[in-house]
């Protein structure tokens, strides 16, 4: 299968909505709002930042292709389906992403993953001289860090192949022969994505993708057992969320994934309010996080021009003010998002 | 240092028996404190005339080098050796990174430094403080504008040696002319202690083979391949002709692993690539000159040259990657009339024109008209004659005119190469030396040699594992 026509479906989500770029930026995981919101907005979420290196000159080839063929047209430069292109939509590529979750760390994880088994590996067969297959010292410096305190090589590293064993295990034979080959040890060198492609005749960003679900599903496999992989999830990098509390960040988790207030409140059995504290929570902290669909534009124009005449007006006293047609929950919303950007304001 | 005492530590750091020729001579004079310019060819160890050096002495070692990837390559042979007290710094690092280094300079006893570091004043005063002991330039022709590689940032190395103490000097090089050694025995104006030897490379055969059209290139390019299996790099002078002809000859060959290699290419791809060569996983690269300086594969057979390079030095140092095991090997150039012309259209990107000149000399914004080389020069001509009294448009000119014309012959000195009908080891050799060793194996084309005839003795197979589990046992060592 091509890219372009992987793409097809994920464009047929925006279909007369927004433009294709839309799908690049989500793809590549642009740090925006609007795209962020988008993800969400048309169910793109697990692809958001599964190909952070994508460039636009291969993405408008992808496009044109598929303009080409008479899959897609632009009108007014949104994406419109033909109806051909209808009937390519079916989504025959199983991939298991989850790019909302993962994104940002499968790179680290990945490049980290490949150095230990490396190292591992040449240790083993008493190859002390090797060339790291990455140049970037901070990662090699995770990785001896992980030799001190973790001695993967005891009993010739019995740990980390029982680990990888169990991993590749989850995978099918095609993904895991794939996954295999851009692994470096002592045997061999892993192969580019572009070299696995010319070997087995496809798409070089296939390959990419595929090793990113299968990245994909190995780290949702490790953080819900991290009992069962005390070596290879040290690999994971710590997420810049730890400014959330534990229980928001699991609400944010199944928040991004889809689920409602109600759903998740059935689903973790708390109260109703203890979510929409979380949802305050992440609304005050985290930037790109969208109120949208807790307060339309319209309720939130008329909640700050209130707040804007006194900050210090009591809660009760500002929804008397907007005749109680506002809930508690928005003005909280409202006042979280204004403190959020005051701070970065503030901060320059 | 008496000589067994020598062996005993080249054993112990390297874990070589013995010095290859030339190797303990240059130490020598080196560890008596002398300023030494030394030659040796391609391929003979000149990295360990200072390395042993720099681990018996007290104090710090720098190293100048005109490539970034070059050094860090170094630097990777010798962790990997477990010798450990060795650092790059280059533009490469970020300012935490650098100072970091800067912090711990008395801990590292040998620093790869790009010239460019060695203008910054913040660098010089924590170099300033510490003992160097001894001061090196690799690639030291990158001195001379009559070398093939003129770099202006290493014209102020004479004041950095002399801001560093005078530590003893050593220039090393496998392309000095002796214009050149004579433009680097000026530049510091101080007196040598010269070790010249010969440059020649008797195991390695050479040939030309002219051809009329591509269609014929790719035939020739064909045969070649089709003897045998072996590694091959394959020099190309633009990264799409590099890809396009990789293609072509992953299709003629589907059971060889063929990969190209050019700057354009992700870091990682390119270590990748670069790794998979080193251990024979690869048959045959393509690859412009961003792979070459500084590769160290013992059992590379075979150099071709799809596109002839721009000097007589460059084709020296591009076949120089072959046979450094010493066994027979081919450095083959394929010819076609007319293929001078990208070179002479290289070099005329390399300098600036008059309108640039001019522009650059008005403060224009010139940020996405110049190539780096085009900047690099004009910053440094105006810097240098920027008391001059004369009219510095036409100073600038006349500089860019010398260049250009020592750049013009240089093409044409290869091309005369390519049209000889002498022994091409002579004539390869003549600006460097007067007599060339005995070849070991066959000489060249002139002198007899057919390539459909080359007989090649060793074979190196290698057969990639595709199925995971397999793989997974071999990596721990499990059978
Ligand atoms: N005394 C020795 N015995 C055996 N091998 C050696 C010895 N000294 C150096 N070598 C090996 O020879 C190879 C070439 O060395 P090096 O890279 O220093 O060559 P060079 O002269 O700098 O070549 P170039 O001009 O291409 O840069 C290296 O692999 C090195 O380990
Ligand atoms: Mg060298
Ligand atoms: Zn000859």
């Amino acid at each position: 299968m091509s890219f372009s026509r992987w793409l097809l479906p994920r464009l047929k989500q925006v279909e007369g909505e927004r433009t294709p770029r839309s799908v690049l930026h989500i793809l590549r995981g642009k740090k925006s709002a609007q795209t962020f919101q988008d993800s969400r907005l048309f169910h793109l979420a697990d692809f958001y930042h599964v190909l952070p290196r994508l460039s636009v000159d291969a993405f408008d080839q992808a496009i044109n292709q598929l303009k080409k063929d008479g899959l897609i047209e632009e009108q007014d430069s949104l994406v419109v389906m033909t109806e051909l292109g209808e009937h390519f939509c079916q989504d025959h590529w199983q991939l298991e992403l989850n790019g909302m979750d993962y994104g940002a760390i499968t790179r680290p994880f990945y490049i980290r993953l490949q150095l230990l088994i490396q190292s591992v590996s040449n240790l083993i067969h008493n190859q002390t001289q090797f060339f790291p297959i990455t140049d970037d010292e901070s990662v090699q410096a995770s990785i001896k860090k992980i030799f001190n305190d973790y001695n993967p090589l005891a009993q010739n590293g019995e740990v980390l192949y029982d680990e990888l064993n169990r991993l590749f295990r989850l995978l099918n034979e095609n993904d895991a022969n794939l996954m295999m080959l851009t692994i470096s040890g002592s045997d061999q060198i892993g192969l580019s994505y572009q070299q696995i492609a010319e070997k087995w005749q496809m798409d070089p960003i296939m390959i990419e993708l595929s090793v990113q679900s299968v990245l994909h599903q190995w780290l949702g496999y490790i953080t819900s057992n991290p009992n069962s992989f005390n070596l290879i999830k040290q690999l994971i990098p710590k997420q810049d969320e730890n400014r959330l509390t534990e229980s928001a960040l699991l609400t944010k988790h199944m928040y991004n994934r889809g689920m409602s207030i109600d759903q998740i409140v059935e689903k973790r059995r708390l109260k109703p309010s203890t979510i929409e504290d979380h949802i305050v929570e992440l609304a005050m902290k985290e930037i790109l996080f969208s109120i949208r669909k807790f307060v339309s534009l319209e309720d939130e124009k008329r909640i700050r021009y209130v707040l804007e005449e006194d900050m210090t007006k009591r809660l009760k006293r500002i929804k008397e003010q907007l005749d109680g047609q506002v809930s508690y929950f928005q003005i909280r919303l409202v006042i979280a998002r204004l403190g959020q950007e005051k701070e970065a304001i503030s901060n320059g | 240092m008496v000589e067994h005492q020598l062996e005993h530590y080249l054993k112990k750091y390297f874990g070589f028996e013995t010095f290859k020729v030339g190797q303990q001579s240059i130490i020598e004079s080196v560890l008596a404190g002398h300023n030494t310019l030394a030659t040796l060819p391609t391929g003979s160890g000149k990295s360990i005339t200072y390395q042993l050096p720099a681990l018996l002495s007290a104090g710090i070692t720098i190293v100048v080098s005109p490539l970034l990837s070059l050094m860090i390559d170094q630097v990777k042979v010798l962790k990997a050796k477990g010798i450990k007290r060795v650092a790059t710094l280059t533009s490469l690092h970020n300012s935490h990174q650098k100072q970091r280094i800067l912090n711990h300079l008395s801990n590292v006893q040998l620093l790869y430094c790009s010239p460019e570091m060695l203008q910054q004043s913040h660098v010089m005063n924590y170099l300033k403080q510490q003992h160097v002991n001894y001061f090196v330039i690799d690639e030291a022709h990158c001195l001379s504008q009559w070398g093939h590689e003129f770099r202006t940032d290493y014209l102020k190395l004479n004041t950095v040696h002399r801001e560093l103490g005078q530590p003893p000097l050593l220039a090393l090089s496998a392309t000095a002319t002796d214009e050149v050694q004579q433009d680097i025995v000026n530049h510091f104006n101080l007196s040598f202690e010269k070790i010249i030897y010969p440059i020649d490379r008797p195991n390695i055969t050479l040939s030309v083979r002219n051809v009329e059209t591509v269609e014929e290139k790719h035939r020739q390019l064909t045969k070649l391949l089709e003897k045998k299996r072996m590694p091959t790099m394959i020099y190309f002078s633009s990264r799409m002709k590099s890809e396009s002809v990789c293609y072509m000859l992953q299709q003629q060959f589907p059971d060889r692993s063929i990969a190209f290699y050019h700057g354009g290419m992700e870091s990682e791809d390119r270590l990748l690539i670069q790794q998979q060569f080193m251990y024979d996983q690869l048959d045959v690269i393509c690859c412009t000159s961003a792979f070459g300086m500084g590769v160290d594969k013992a059992n590379i057979r075979l150099v071709i040259h799809y596109h002839m390079p721009s000097d007589l030095e460059s084709y020296i140092q591009e076949i120089g990657r072959a046979g450094r095991d010493g066994r027979p090997s081919l450095a083959c150039l394929l010819y076609q009339r007319g293929d001078e012309s990208l070179p002479f259209h290289l070099i005329g990107q390399e300098l600036p024109d008059d309108e640039m000149i001019s522009a650059f000399l008005q403060a224009e914004d010139l940020s996405d008209k110049l190539t780096e080389t085009q900047e690099r020069f004009l910053a440094f001509q105006a810097e240098k004659n920027r008391y001059s009294s004369n009219d510095l448009f036409h100073i600038i000119q006349q500089v860019r005119d010398q260049r250009l014309a020592v750049k013009k012959d240089s093409i044409i000195g290869l091309l005369k190469w390519i049209h000889t009908d002498q022994c091409r080891r002579q004539v390869l050799y003549k600006k460097f030396q007067e007599e060339v060793k005995t070849p070991e194996y066959d000489c060249c084309d002139q002198c007899g040699f057919r390539v459909d005839d080359w007989e090649l003795p060793n074979d190196v197979s290698f057969s990639l594992e595709v199925n995971w589990e397999k793989r997974l046992n071999e990596l721990f060592n499990k059978r």
